[in-house]
């Protein structure tokens, strides 16, 4: 989900708050589907899920994403509040705020993925397949615009970039990338609850990817797995979880503004030039 | 005169209520650098942005080969062959110099999303190719040996070179350059005036905004002089310089004038 937002945030400088609720129609596709309609075929509740997701991100993307600024994080912000409050309205297909119970495991190409062990494996299928997608998109002549434009949206536009729709291209992609997530999340835990998918969310997202290091697809892994390891190691001071997000996320701008790998790269481009120059 | 290339008929731009070009009219042709000179605020730059699209025409015409440029974005008007350097450098400041040039030539493959996602062979081919004629464009302005700078720590002369070379690799039929000598020394100026008529040689159309009046008079086939976005004079530089209109509105003997 990480590495879809970096593409969005980290490359083309666009901010959304409303990730939570791509991850959240992944995972209610998955988990309706199976649940109420007895529906086994989880990859096809992914792709119905994606779908969804892309036709909302759509509608919202194309108009936010004509505008320069911060319109996409207010337009996302609010569309966030709105799918989660339309899940705990659907009582009879959601389950309202209790959420939905008893959703089966994962089933692929004939196994199915009942244990930790054999789900860590297909999560990480999972993200290998987005990672490597990704990585060679950012290397391409597009990752290059991405960066064009948030850089300056007229200056890359005279590169002949049709700005607006590489913005949107961006953000549906990110939202695909949640929407699988969702899914994913949803056969694991065998639980879904409107709480889950939170507001709180998209700010994790946003914190994990600062601090991971924005704009270099494998800092979006490395913030999640600190943050969550952080967060599961200080789960007794569960009441302060927002001050503590806070005080991270202003630590991390403050002291690391290119987060934990853009640090770790800044100092080896500084040491390589170093020793150039000193082989000179 | 040959084929005009870029051709303004009555081009006129209003910004709720100030005119800032009337009535505007000129042509430049293939192999052919025009300048437009005038006083600060004269409407230079917004005659360069009305012709990329960055702004919209209020009224009047913009062709460029006989196609019509109103109503174009920015991007579609890059594609039919026109390239633009910015008045205060246009790089993007936070990527490599190399990287810089490599976006000028976004538009040369034409490879899609999908398969570049899948990252097939035929994507690889043409990356190599984008970096193979962009090293080549930084050779020619001697700054190979900085390709892998961030362009903001380059120096402004070689910030500028980039940039022109970067306007100059996909090879446009014509060329907008905003101010491109503005702060550079003797030497880089030299330099530039070189560049400058070498691409004019391969027959690329210039239009040049500057400042520098000794470069102008040099380089120029034309003159457009403009001041409160009107023309006042157009013609080569023997008659530009005699033009009493010019010289009053460039020393500024009317109080009401910003002068320069």
């Amino acid at each position: 989900m990480l590495i879809g937002f970096d593409v969005l945030v980290g490359y083309c400088g666009q901010l959304s708050l409303g990730h939570n609720a791509f991850f959240a129609i992944g995972a209610y596709s998955g988990g309706i589907l199976a649940v109420k309609y007895n529906f086994h075929h989880p990859l096809l509740a992914m792709a119905i899920g994606i779908g969804i997701s892309l036709i909302l991100a759509w509608m919202i993307g194309v108009p936010s994403l004509r505008l320069k600024g911060y319109y996409l994080a207010i337009a996302t912000l609010g569309f966030g509040l709105i799918i989660n409050n339309i899940i705990i309205g659907m009582n009879a297909l959601t389950g309202g705020a209790s959420g939905l119970n008893f959703i089966p495991s994962f089933k692929m190409a004939g196994l199915t993925f009942d244990t930790d062990i054999k789900y860590y494996f297909l999560v990480w299928f999972f993200v290998a397949l987005i990672l490597v997608v990704t990585l060679n998109l950012v290397k391409s002549r597009f990752g290059r615009a991405f960066l064009a434009i948030q850089e300056e949206e007229t200056f890359a536009s005279m590169m002949r970039i049709p700005v607006a729709r590489y913005k949107l291209f961006a953000f549906l992609y990110s939202a695909v990338c949640a929407s699988i997530a969702g899914t994913l999340y949803a056969h694991y835990a065998g639980t879904i609850t409107p709480d889950g998918f939170s507001f709180m969310i998209s700010i994790h997202m946003v914190v994990m990817l600062f601090l991971g290091g924005k704009g270099t697809i494998w800092g979006g892994i490395i913030g999640a797995v600190f943050l969550k390891l952080l967060s599961e190691s200080l789960s007794s001071f569960q009441e302060y979880e927002m001050p503590l997000w806070a005080a991270i996320f202003i630590l991390v701008l403050i002291f690391m503004p290119r987060g934990i790998l853009g640090t770790l790269q800044g100092a080896f481009q500084r040491f390589d030039l170093r020793t150039i120059q000193e082989g000179k | 005169m040959e084929s005009a290339y870029l051709e303004l008929k009555n081009v006129s731009k209003n910004f709720n209520g100030l005119l800032a070009v009337d009535r505007l009219s000129f042509s430049v042709a293939k192999g052919q650098i025009v300048s437009i000179i005038g006083p600060n605020g004269a409407g230079k730059t917004s005659v360069m942005n009305l012709i990329t699209g960055v702004y919209p025409v209020t009224s009047g015409e913009i062709l460029f080969q006989g196609m019509r440029l109103n109503g174009k974005e920015p991007h579609e008007v890059a594609s039919l062959g026109i390239s633009r350097t910015f008045q205060n450098v246009g790089l993007f400041k936070e990527i490599t110099v190399l990287e810089n040039v490599m976006v000028g030539l976004h538009g040369m493959v034409k490879s899609g999303v999908f398969s570049s996602m899948m990252g097939f062979p035929s994507v690889r081919q043409g990356e190599k190719e984008i970096r193979r004629k962009s090293l080549s464009a930084l050779a020619t302005i001697n700054l190979g040996n900085k390709r892998n700078f961030l362009a903001a720590n380059l120096s402004y002369g070689d910030q500028k070179l980039v940039e022109l070379a970067r306007a100059v690799v996909s090879v446009p039929k014509l060329l907008l350059l905003d101010e491109p000598g503005a702060g550079l020394n003797e030497t880089e100026k030299e330099k530039l005036i070189r560049l400058i008529l070498a691409l004019k040689k391969e027959g690329m159309a210039i239009l040049l905004v500057e400042h520098h009046m000794e470069m102008i008079m040099r380089i120029s086939d034309n003159i457009v002089v403009l001041n409160f976005g009107h023309k006042i004079a157009e013609g080569c530089p023997e008659d530009i310089s005699r033009n009493p209109d010019v010289i009053t509105a460039y020393l500024g003997v009317d109080t009401s004038d910003a002068g320069d």
